[in-house]
């Protein structure tokens, strides 16, 4: 038997090298302009002020006294997250039935239709840019400037922190939400329509059912980066977690901010946990 | 007798990936009336699910003229086009339910041009006429189903759902699309009798397009011969020569010109005894 003839390695095209170096050069570039010396981290004065910073946490202050008067803001930063993933998700799934293309441009909900000119396509077009614009509006603000700004109308506390995880987090859920229906099995939906029923209804029963595990896993998911979110939130005053971490640490207590940062890490790995527990069971 | 379909002069084609288009269909006429039973033969590529899809108006001709239980959908909009492809129930290859609901909402999609928005979102909480949903899914075998998420079921069991969907919108019209495809040799006369009994003692109209030229023959008194995009013959199965069925079958890509001569013959043979 002879030897199989192995057909030729495709090579890398010049292109792809030419964008290879690219990013090489954007990295390498960054880390000059943002003066980043990971020689720093090593020289003996930053070991020495890490050792004092590091022995300062060590015990953690785990007093029941202490303990007892953090569990409000644990329930707080819960609270936090939850009721902004859940005001992200009221806003959020309107405005993404609103930016899928599919519902408005075109796709399985107008096939087999008369057109019935540009009059009526540039009708069907305005909700899809003007959700998509809102949508990348909320998105491009971080949820920490939209709570710095919330802090300004409704005072310090967790409604400038809910309002700016459910703003800035229904921008995300809302495009990603959009992009998951538009990448959804059309046939179902298009058999609803061919059976006579109308386009709110072919959503209803055909696009919706259709991607309700993935959506519902990408909430769960958010839900579970909300979380993070909320102890950050606390530093500009929307209580919880990060809000005790910061006074802390304004105050040195660094024993108690140790304990307060292992209970934010438990926090967010349970969170984790009962995500990905109800995305198994759900999902 | 009313006219169930009528295709006038119809052209058909599709953008293709690599630039150009496929033409479809190029020219089709055809007129079906109310309660004919037809059978659409041909090779893969010659234009069968596009016909299907045309006549249940989920797709618009390129020039020519459909016509659907006498009515012109080009002059309908939003109500009155509904109420039209209402007229005509699908069955499909693929089945297309939503697996992620249960079967009784499946069964139930049908009933979807007759209700309200509001009566169909209440439907999907506490389902609505549930009564008529059981008495769809036990005509064709899965009353004991009707809980059972739609993924859940068997390819086989997924399908009496779509026939029960079909029947539940009572239409005048019963198209499928290869029914008997994905489905045992031993049961697809069984399910080709199945379709043209739950329609034929009310006079809906059958048209159903088969890759199985021998369950054609057996079953339906009028076939129609396409061939890429042409209808080749419109002929009763007794008229219908081998000549016919080389001629329809020339020229297939998985086929050599002499395993398509004994595979007809075989055929011919086949549907005379059978």
């Amino acid at each position: 038997m002879s030897a199989p003839i192995i057909p030729s390695r495709p090579r890398v095209s010049a292109g792809r090298f030419a964008i290879l170096l690219a990013v090489a050069a954007a990295v390498l570039s960054s880390l000059r302009f943002t003066e980043f010396n990971p020689a720093l981290l090593a020289s003996p004065e930053a070991l020495k002020s890490m050792a004092g910073f590091g022995r300062g946490f060590v015990p953690p202050d785990l007093s029941p006294d202490f303990l007892l008067t953090t569990l409000r803001p644990i329930a707080e930063t819960i609270q936090l997250a939850t009721a902004g993933t859940a005001l992200a998700l009221l806003f959020g799934f309107p405005l993404s039935l609103m930016a899928a293309a599919t519902f408005h441009l075109g796709g399985p909900l107008f096939e087999g239709d008369p057109s019935r000119g540009a009059g009526e396509r540039s009708l069907r077009a305005a909700p899809y840019w003007t959700s998509r614009l809102a949508l990348n509006a909320m998105r491009s603000i971080p949820e920490l400037i939209w709570a710095l700004l919330f802090v300004r109308i409704t005072g310090l506390g967790p409604a400038a922190g809910i309002l700016g995880i459910g703003v800035a987090y229904a921008g995300i859920m809302g495009k990603v939400f959009a992009e998951i229906m538009e990448g959804a099995d059309v046939r179902p939906t298009l058999a609803l329509r061919a059976a006579g029923a109308s386009r709110p209804q072919a959503v209803l029963y055909g696009v919706i059912p259709g991607s309700f595990r993935t959506l519902l896993s990408y909430s769960l998911y958010r839900w579970e980066c909300a979380m993070r979110a909320a102890a950050i939130l606390g530093f500009v005053g929307a209580g919880g977690l990060g809000q005790q971490i910061e006074i802390s640490m304004r105050m040195f207590e660094h024993h108690r901010t140790a304990t307060l940062i292992l209970e934010l890490f438990v926090l967010v790995a349970l969170s984790d946990a009962l995500s990905a527990y109800l995305r198994r069971k759900f999902g | 007798m009313e006219t169930a379909f009528e295709l006038i002069d119809v052209r058909k084609s599709f953008p293709l990936a690599g630039g150009g288009r496929k033409e479809a269909l190029r020219g089709v006429s055809i007129r079906i009336m109310q309660g004919e039973s037809i059978a659409v033969i041909g090779p893969s590529g010659a234009g069968k699910t596009t016909l299907l899809r045309l006549m249940n108006l989920t797709l618009r001709p390129d020039s020519g003229g459909v016509r659907v239980s006498g009515a012109n959908p080009e002059d309908l909009g939003g109500k009155d086009l509904r109420a039209l492809r209402a007229h005509t129930g699908t069955i499909y290859q693929q089945h297309n339910l939503i697996p992620a609901l249960r079967a009784v909402h499946n069964i139930l999609a049908g009933r979807l041009s007759a209700w309200s928005l509001l009566r169909s979102v209440w439907s999907l909480l506490a389902p609505r006429e549930v009564e008529r949903a059981a008495g769809a899914a036990d005509k064709v075998g899965v009353l004991d189903k009707l809980w059972e998420r739609t993924d859940r079921l068997s390819g086989g069991e997924q399908q009496r759902v779509a026939i029960a969907r079909a029947l539940i919108q009572n239409p005048r019209h019963l198209l499928a699309d290869e029914p008997i495809a994905s489905v045992d040799p031993s049961r697809a006369d069984a399910l080709v009798s199945l379709l043209m009994g739950l329609s034929n003692g009310e006079g809906k109209t059958v048209v159903v397009n088969l890759h199985d030229v021998p369950v054609a023959l057996r079953h339906f008194p009028r076939i129609l011969g396409l061939h890429a995009g042409r209808i080749l013959f419109d002929l009763p199965p007794g008229e219908i020569t081998e000549g016919d069925l080389l001629r329809l079958y020339e020229g297939d890509e998985e086929m050599s010109e002499g395993e398509t001569r004994s595979w007809i013959g075989g055929m011919m043979k086949e549907s005379l005894s059978g």
